[in-house]
């Protein structure tokens, strides 16, 4: 059996919850993980951007204390208006809370901020020094922007979610130019797009994500489960990609 | 937790062990807008057999798009090498009616599709009616790319076809995509005993296919997955992880979709006697 460390679930309210489906409660998120058979799972909280990053977080915090199964992925924002502690408090608070990975929601109809240099490259750069992995939905950001973060941070892992199987002539060429690009399976649902990754580009380029509570956490372990690929490549797609990054936060 | 056969399997990477599995809404080709790996026909009987999918109905990419007579050439070339695994659908241009005509009546096949995102064109306009005819005649199951918010594609469209032509079975594609098209399509099928619901769609939303479920009842739901460009594996995977009982979920995967399927009249007698057999 895999060990499936899911890479991208919420926790909390939604606005607009898409059929419904939310969790409200950390140990409601516990459930939908236990029987789904996923064993760790790194949480956002939509509360972050859609009412406020750092409130967003703490929740999050409270939430998961009493599950050490599941781990926080924090929202951040660029520190020039101060809505945010000082940025080495703010890696050292992070740090100090096992926070080892972050999401940023520039667009805006979320958190509303520019990914460029005048903007948050003091930000982008102290989590590349930390490898601290950076998560961004691909429907906030252009492949420009990504392709400039991935140039202009090389040591920062960048996640990318929200992929559809529609993007590999943009994938492609950015995955063979540059070792930090990752990207969860969650919508990353092409024909055989797996094995294609795995045979290119190996097997390190893919974390296993479910999207929940919007998407089928059946539908993310299927596309793993039945990947016609080997069993080690399964087991780091499924989790061993994930911890590896998350262990190497801060570590240098 | 404890899991049923089904989940076991998916846990496992293990072939679905159901009864029937047949995958209603399927493609086979390559297409001008993304990379797709593979098109190769071994390449979809051996993830077919790795998933458990005994039966795949495909409609041919190139039809959908320009090149009718091509894509259902291919098609027809899919059954004849594999008559045990592929079923046919045959694609009509809506803008060319008598091409369409022809390639009924030049292949025969049991199934029919429409696709008017791609060819822009209201799916109950008059360039389709020939074939719809055709469909009656034949009992051919009409499945058809619904999308809510594109308005060639709208599911209140499907609802005049379905009441034009009792006689025939329409699949709603993908059930009209987005949330509100799911709903749209759920009322639908209530009205209608002639509608179908595939969730088929890269948006495998939690919840969904049990908002199908809860409208017709669950002899009214389909597997699609939209293999070719779509992976088939996920497709499964929600539908095996649903909140519906098993019996449910095994109706869902093949057994709805093999009566339609016996309904028509022009499916190959290789076909036919699979389908017939009580289990395989």
């Amino acid at each position: 059996m895999l060990n499936f460390f899911d890479a991208y679930c919420a926790l909390g309210h939604m606005s607009a919850p898409v059929f419904g489906q939310e969790f409200a409660t950390a140990a409601a998120l516990s459930a939908a993980l236990s029987e789904a058979h996923i064993s760790e799972a790194l949480v956002y909280s939509p509360a972050a951007y859609e009412y406020d990053p750092s409130v967003g977080n703490q929740m999050l915090q409270a939430d998961l204390a009493d599950h050490p199964n599941m781990h926080p992925c924090w929202v951040l924002l660029p520190p020039a208006t101060g809505e945010m502690p000082p940025l080495p408090q703010l890696l050292s608070l992070m740090q100090q809370q096992n926070v080892r990975a972050v999401r940023l929601c520039p667009s805006p109809a979320r958190n509303n901020f520019s990914l460029a240099a005048w903007s948050a490259g003091p930000l982008l750069q102290a989590l590349a020094e930390a490898a601290v992995p950076l998560f961004l939905d691909l429907s906030e950001v252009t492949w420009s922007e990504v392709a400039a973060l991935l140039s202009d941070y090389a040591t920062l892992p960048l996640v990318l979610t929200g992929v559809t199987y529609r993007l590999d002539r943009y994938l492609y060429p950015l995955w063979s130019q540059h070792q930090n690009l990752y990207v969860d399976t969650s919508g990353y649902q092409g024909f055989y797009a797996i094995e294609a990754v795995v045979t290119r580009f190996g097997s390190e380029r893919l974390l296993f994500g479910t999207n929940m509570p919007v998407y089928s956490p059946g539908a993310a372990i299927a596309a793993v489960t039945y990947a016609d690929i080997s069993d080690g490549a399964k087991s780091l797609i499924a989790g061993g990609n994930l911890r590896r990054l998350l262990e190497a936060a801060y570590a240098g | 937790m404890p899991v049923d056969s089904l989940q076991s399997a998916v846990l496992a990477g293990q072939p679905l062990p159901s009864e029937w599995i047949i995958d209603g809404h399927a493609h086979l080709g390559i297409w001008y807008n993304f990379y797709i790996p593979s098109s190769s026909l071994d390449d979809y009987v051996r993830l077919m057999d790795r998933v458990g999918i005994q039966v795949s109905c495909v409609t041919g990419i190139p039809a959908i798009g320009p090149q009718t007579h091509q894509g259902n050439a291919l098609i027809a070339e899919a059954v004849a090498r594999y008559p045990h695994r592929f079923v046919a659908y045959c694609t009509v241009n809506p803008h060319r009616p008598q091409e369409g005509i022809d390639e009924l009546e030049n292949w025969r096949m049991p199934l029919v599709k429409f696709h008017p995102a791609t060819h822009q064109y209201p799916m109950d306009g008059p360039g389709y009616e020939p074939a719809l005819r055709f469909a009656e005649r034949h009992r051919a199951t009409v499945l058809i790319h619904l999308w809510q918010g594109e308005s060639d594609c709208e599911p209140e469209r499907l609802g005049r076809l379905a009441e034009k032509y009792p006689g025939v079975n329409f699949i709603a594609g993908h059930s009209g995509g987005t949330e509100k098209g799911f709903h749209q399509c759920v009322d639908l099928a209530r009205q209608f005993s002639n509608i179908y619901l595939d969730p088929t769609g890269s948006r495998v939303y939690a919840g969904s296919v049990e908002t199908l479920v809860a409208g017709p009842g669950p002899d009214r739901v389909l597997l699609g997955t939209d293999m070719g460009f779509l992976d088939p594996r996920p497709q499964i995977g929600r539908i095996v992880f649903a909140h519906l009982p098993e019996a449910v979920r095994r109706q869902i995967l093949g057994q709805n979709m093999r009566r339609l399927l016996l309904q028509a009249k022009l499916l190959p007698g290789p076909m036919r006697d699979l389908l017939e057999k009580d289990s395989n």
